[in-house]
């Protein structure tokens, strides 16, 4: 696997051998994707009526979908466009620490406007400095439970395997999700 | 002492992350991205529905509009500038309405004298003149999707 620089110098994600693209472009190219989205929410649509998410058909799930990324990527590329301490404070606005934020994720889900299912997976290696590792439509409550999400958390400590194996201290690696 | 932001950077590969490059290219064409992208999920959503009753695929719609899978395919992603010839001939061949004129379809042509006897001829219906014409009479028009395979009018 391979570290690739996004932008400035705090966020970084990784490029897996069988994939073209490094995570974070390939997220934004997917949750742009029509066709990858139909797919998806047809197959996960039981997960959409099972109360952890408002009822939701598919359509407005995909059409949601597309809303939101459009959103988070407006707010990411005005992001790129501020100064280091801007690009600094903005990163530690948008992850939140993985097992804090599933729990606000249960008491807020249900609250919300738009349906914000888009979660980017990070490692944070130091203050303000994240290696993006994956992510993934969240649909439920924990990761465990969709293989999909699952799969998030075995690439996530993949990667921390790999920054231990090239020095970097354990300790100092966390998990987060934006 | 090497911090690990350090370390993390002789990690580093030369080649930056493509995202920015491509996020500023979808932000510049948003607005029309956006309906290419409502199209597409209304043309999956149509394949799917068909494809039990008649074999809509990709493929077959392709085949049917004379153009490659791979055009369709790119179509279907929401990442093509559609033309509003190619909407239509999708229009036609799945039998269903992807777009319509807001505000046209509502406006009203007052005062429209027929000449004796005359009717406008449609391919599925016949309208008489009358005195007032109301344009949705028009513009309502929906291909017939026909199950047996065969397409449009």
């Amino acid at each position: 696997m391979e570290i690739v620089p996004i932008f400035g110098e705090y966020l970084k994600a990784i490029k897996y051998p069988y994939e073209e693209k490094d995570e974070f472009a390939r997220l934004f190219e997917l949750w742009q994707d029509a066709e990858y989205l139909e797919e998806f929410f047809e197959f996960h649509k039981a997960d959409l009526t099972s109360g952890f998410w408002d009822d939701i058909d598919v359509n407005s799930a995909i059409l949601e979908t597309y809303d939101y990324a459009e959103i988070f990527e407006q707010r990411l590329c005005e992001l790129s466009s501020q100064s280091s301490k801007g690009v600094k404070s903005g990163l530690d606005k948008i992850f939140k620490p993985l097992h804090d934020s599933q729990t606000q994720v249960i008491s807020l889900g249900k609250s919300k406007a738009k349906q914000n299912w888009l979660r980017i997976y990070a490692l944070r290696i130091e203050s303000n400095v994240y290696v993006i590792t994956g992510g993934a439509i969240k649909l439920t409550r924990t990761m465990q439970e969709r293989e999909h999400t699952n799969r998030e958390l075995e690439r996530m400590e993949a990667v921390r395997n790999f920054l231990i194996q090239h020095g970097i201290d354990s300790n100092t690696i966390e998990s987060f999700e934006s | 002492m090497t911090s690990a932001l350090d370390k993390l950077k002789q990690l580093e590969s030369k080649e930056t992350s493509s995202w920015l490059e491509e996020a500023t290219v979808r932000q510049a064409n948003k607005a029309w991205r956006r309906l290419s992208f409502q199209i597409a999920v209304r043309i999956l959503r149509e394949i799917r529905m068909q494809n039990p009753v008649n074999g809509m695929t990709q493929k077959v719609l392709a085949e049917a509009m004379g153009v490659s899978p791979q055009y369709v395919n790119k179509v279907v992603k929401g990442k093509e500038n559609l033309t509003l010839e190619t909407i239509s001939k999708i229009e036609v061949i799945l039998g269903t309405r992807f777009i319509e004129i807001i505000g046209v379809a509502s406006a009203k042509v007052e005062n429209v004298e027929p000449a004796s006897g005359e009717s406008v001829c449609r391919r599925d219906a016949q309208v008489s003149l009358k005195k007032t014409i109301q344009l949705t009479e028009y513009f309502e028009y929906e291909p017939e999707y026909q199950p047996n395979g065969t397409y449009g009018y």
